[in-house]
Formats: structure tokens, C-alpha cells, sequence
């Protein structure tokens, strides 16, 4: 968690276009600053994307669309909510927000960690290819939705077409499922399970013991094309 | 891909800067959809009158603009007349608005009418929202709600007259922005107007304006004309409409389109991205909230 002292240095975003803050934000992680506080983020799109290192940026406020997005190693966190896209394709490090998240939320991270306290918009974790998706609260329509690897972890309720077409990876869901989507199957968790939703949500102050989760993965009937079940395919394109 | 934004206070004598909020948001919004801007705002009803909003964009301006004052007063008494930006602005006494529509539409060739309604104006035109601020005095408007439009031209023409938000023809102070593509376009709109209905353009969202109100003129709540909007339209769409009371909100079966609310006990905000809100509120106690998948919202003032 960023803890703001009297050395950490602020980039307002009231005075600065996007291009400037990005830049000042790439300055303090080459330079390997621990700590940066971004001051008037106003929901601005396209915020401390392409980063590498292990700085910790904080936004005082909520960010716009494509938030930490291709981001390598950095720890960000929003004070507020994000728009669509937030994290995309990032490789490795951690965003944390406060509030609630757009559509596509972590869309094709490959590793790393996207927490959001709050509800994620619709196709949350689409096309993830690893890392770690955790939803404190409800997530859209279509989550999971082509899943190639990695785990999403939804702590409320899931609406229509909860990992439809996933390959692999694995989500677990603590609420009501609206329903599965296309060759996702529903399991009960093992202890392996439990051990792993305990570890991933204890640092959010999240007791997994207390929530009912399910196991959703790919039936992986969709694997190879079978002649013998059209209705299945009809369903799946 | 368009913005689209939305204001309704919810207490009915509450009175606000409508205009100038709603331009300031679609500003922000400007890069969803540069070609035009526009906004349905809702003000005061005069007593026994009606607000006439007429498209002067053409050549011999000043000559349509005395054509239709004259057409006008073949049907009622004009009380006043203004030109704003590209359009000519008429209060007149009450009279059948769908019929006063035809009727300049008929007596003054290739003129066409925005809007007639009783609180409600429709004022849009090509370019930024800067622009039509500047054009219109939108930051002197004070009102009860409104709604407005960005926008990104795919389907049809960029003039003013295919800029939303459409009046949905002939019922009085209803209004739709969409933001989106409507694919069954043609079919709905065939099957209107079989009902008798009237289109203005070609533009797909116009559709969604003379859907909703039909089923509205049939009696049916907003709620429920919202409702069934959700599966009788095909395509993408995240769409406002308002009427003299009530500003609704319908979101599409795969959550293509991107819409927020932000409420609290005065009002409630509506728009495609955060960012518009942030720019007229930035008080983080007001929370924007993501429309879900075929959701629909409503709220009465």
C-alpha cells in the first residue's frame, strides 16, 4: 500500500497533458523513485501504461479507460474508480483500485496482479493469458470470456455467460451465477482451492473462508471441433 | 463510436445550468465523435405556447428564416422569433405541433424542423461543443434536464440535420441520443411507418426516438417501452431518451457501449465516460456506476 510521506514526490495532472504525466511518471521509474502521488488524475484516459520497474504510483481520484496498461512491474493504485480496459496486456506488478472498473477489465494480462474492490463492467479477464484477476465485488456479462491461462477470482456475483469459450486458467466465483457461458462447467473447490483463494485474498482484508466459491473451468469440449455436437459449436460462435 | 451525456434534477422545481453543464460534458466527450454536437434541453413551459427549433442551414438563410415566420402565422400567433447559430428559434401560441411541423415542412421547401415541444428545444449542429456554446449562449440556459450527443458519423450523413439528439416525430418533448448502430434499422422503421410515422433523415438512431415514443403514446410506461427496446433493437447501443418529466436509459444485450450514472439526492448525471463527469463535478462522493448488459434505468423529476 502506498503510504504518501513528506518525501514523496506529486505529479499534478491539473497543469500537465497526458503525454507530460506519463513522462514524469517513466522520469521517477527509471530513476527508482519508491513512491509518486498523482494528484487530479479527473478519470483521464491512458494513465502510467508502459511502465517497467517497481515504483508505486497512487492516484488521488479516479482514472479513464486503458489505465496500467502493458505495464511491467509497477504497483498501481486508484483512489476512485477506472474506466475500460484498465491493465491491459500488462506483463508483470500490481494494480489496486479502490472503486469500481469498466468493461474489459485486465483484458489479456499475461501476468501480475489486478485487484478491484468493487463491481468490474462486463467481459472481465477476457482473453487473460496468466496472472491474477481478483473482484471484490459483482463482474459483467461474458467474464472469463476466452481465458487462455491464469485465474479470476470473482468474490460476488457473475452475470450471463460467466467463462464462455475459456480454454484454460480457472475462475472461482463466491456469488450467484446468471448463468455459464459456452463449455464452462462448475466444480466444487478442493483444498488446493481453498489454500490459494485464502493466500490471494488476504492481503484486501478478504476472509475466502467465508465465502461459498465455486470452481468454473472449460469443459473443453470446444477443444477440437466434433461433428457430433453441432449444438454445442451453433452455441459457441 | 459518439459521447452521449444526460442531467436530470430530480426535485421538479429544482432549476439548473443544464445547458452549460451538458456543453461543458460534451466537450470532454469531443474526442468520442468531432463531427457534430448537440443537446435536448428542457427548460420552463410558457403558458400556452410552444418552443419551434427550424434547420436554416442553406444558402438563402435570412429568406427561409421570414418564409417560415410567415408559414408559421398561417397556423398561430408567433410571439417571438430569434435566430441561434444555424437555426431559427419560434415561441407561438399552442397549436397541433405534429401538424405545424408538416406544415412548415411543406410550405418552405427543404426546411426542416427540429423539434416542437412545450419545455422541450433541440439545439444542434456540426463541430465541437465549444462551438455551439459559443453559437447558442448554451452556458445562459437554465432548466430541469437534458440530454446531448458527440458525435462520430458511421451510418449516415455529417450535416445538422443528421445530428442527434432526433426528435422523436410528432410527439411532443421527447428526445433520443444514441450511441451505437441500430442493424434491423430498416425493418422498425418500415413497420412505423406503416403506423403512420414520419422520419426526418436517414440517420438509424432517429428509429429509436419514434420507437419509444410510439409505445409511449400507446399508454405504455417508460420503464416498459425501455424494456422492450432492449430486444426489439438489433445492433449496439447505449441510448438516452427524455421526456418532459423523465430521462431513461437502455444498454444492449452485449454491453457494447459504454454508459455510466452518478446519483445523488439532487440529481442524477449520465454519461459515456467518467471523465464528464469529473470535468463539471469532481467530488468524489459521487460515485459513477457502469450499466449493466441489457440494463435499463429511469429516473423522474
Amino acid at each position: 500500500m502506498a503510504e504518501v510521506g513528506i518525501s514523496t514526490p506529486v505529479v499534478d495532472c491539473a497543469d500537465l497533458p497526458t503525454r507530460e504525466v506519463n513522462r514524469a511518471l517513466r522520469r521517477y521509474a527509471a530513476e527508482g523513485a519508491p513512491r509518486v502521488l498523482v494528484e487530479n488524475p479527473g478519470a483521464r484516459h491512458a494513465l502510467a501504461v508502459a511502465l517497467e520497474g517497481t515504483l508505486t504510483i497512487r492516484f488521488a481520484g479516479s482514472v479513464g479507460w486503458y489505465a496500467a496498461g502493458m505495464n511491467q512491474g509497477p504497483h498501481v493504485v486508484v483512489d476512485g474508480n477506472c474506466g475500460w480496459g484498465l491493465g491491459e496486456c500488462m506483463t508483470a506488478g500490481r494494480v489496486e483500485v479502490r472503486g469500481h472498473a469498466g468493461s474489459g477489465t485486465a483484458a489479456s494480462i499475461r501476468g501480475g496482479q489486478v485487484f478491484v474492490r468493487g463491481d468490474a463492467g462486463a467481459r472481465a479477464g477476457i482473453a487473460m493469458k496468466g496472472g491474477t484477476l481478483i473482484i471484490g465485488g459483482d463482474a459483467g456479462y461474458m467474464s472469463g470470456f476466452m481465458m487462455q491461462r491464469g485465474t479470476l477470482i470473482i468474490c460476488g456475483d457473475a452475470a450471463d455467460g460467466l467463462g464462455d469459450s475459456l480454454y484454460e486458467g480457472v475462475i472461482y466465483v463466491a456469488g450467484r451465477v446468471a448463468s455459464l457461458g459456452a463449455d464452462a462447467e462448475e466444480h466444487e473447490v478442493t483444498e488446493d482451492d481453498g489454500v490459494l483463494l485464502r493466500r490471494s485474498l488476504e492481503p484486501y482484508g478478504i476472509d475466502a473462508g467465508s465465502l461459498a466459491f465455486r470452481r468454473v473451468e472449460s469443459g473443453r469440449r470446444l477443444w477440437n471441433f466434433s461433428s457430433h455436437e453441432p449444438e454445442l459449436w451453433r452455441s459457441a460462435l | 463510436m459518439c459521447g452521449i451525456v444526460g442531467l436530470l434534477y430530480k426535485d421538479p422545481v429544482r432549476r439548473g445550468a443544464v445547458g452549460g453543464l451538458l456543453a461543458d460534458m460534451c466537450q470532454e466527450l469531443g474526442r468520442r465523435g468531432p463531427d457534430s454536437t448537440g443537446l435536448a434541453l428542457y427548460g420552463e413551459p410558457a403558458e400556452g405556447a410552444l418552443v419551434v427549433r427550424v434547420d436554416l442551414d442553406r444558402p438563402d438563410h435570412d429568406a427561409a428564416a421570414a418564409a417560415v415566420v410567415t408559414a408559421c402565422a398561417e397556423l398561430t400567433a408567433v410571439r417571438e422569433q430569434r435566430r441561434t447559430g444555424r437555426s431559427l428559434r419560434l415561441v407561438v401560441n399552442t397549436v397541433d405541433g405534429a401538424h405545424l411541423a408538416d406544415h412548415l415542412e411543406t410550405r418552405v421547401l427543404g426546411v426542416r424542423v427540429f423539434s416542437i415541444g412545450r419545455a422541450m428545444e433541440v439545439i444542434k449542429d456540426t463541430g465541437r461543443a465549444g462551438e455551439l456554446d459559443r453559437a447558442h449562449a448554451l452556458h445562459e440556459h437554465r432548466g430541469t434536464h437534458g440530454i446531448g450527443h458527440t458525435r462520430m458519423a458511421t451510418e449516415s450523413r455529417v450535416d445538422i440535420a443528421h445530428s442527434h439528439p432526433f426528435w422523436a416525430r410528432p410527439f411532443p418533448d421527447v428526445a433520443v441520443v444514441h450511441n451505437g448502430t441500430i442493424t434491423n434499422y430498416h425493418r422498425l422503421r418500415r413497420r412505423l411507418e406503416l403506423r403512420g410515422h414520419q422520419f426526418a433523415t436517414g440517420n438509424d438512431s432517429e428509429v429509436i426516438a419514434v420507437y419509444v415514443a410510439d409505445r409511449l403514446a400507446a399508454g405504455e410506461p417508460l420503464a416498459e417501452a425501455l424494456r422492450a427496446s432492449v430486444s426489439d433493437l438489433d445492433g449496439t447501443f447505449a441510448y438516452l431518451i427524455a421526456t418532459d418529466t423523465a430521462v431513461g436509459v437502455a444498454r444492449d444485450q452485449f454491453a457494447t457501449k459504454p454508459l455510466l450514472y452518478a446519483e445523488n439526492d439532487d440529481m442524477v448525471l449520465l454519461a459515456s465516460e467518467e471523465i464528464a463527469v469529473r470535468s463539471v463535478f469532481p467530488d468524489p462522493a459521487l460515485v459513477p456506476r457502469e450499466l449493466q448488459a441489457k440494463e435499463v434505468r429511469w429516473w423522474q423529476r
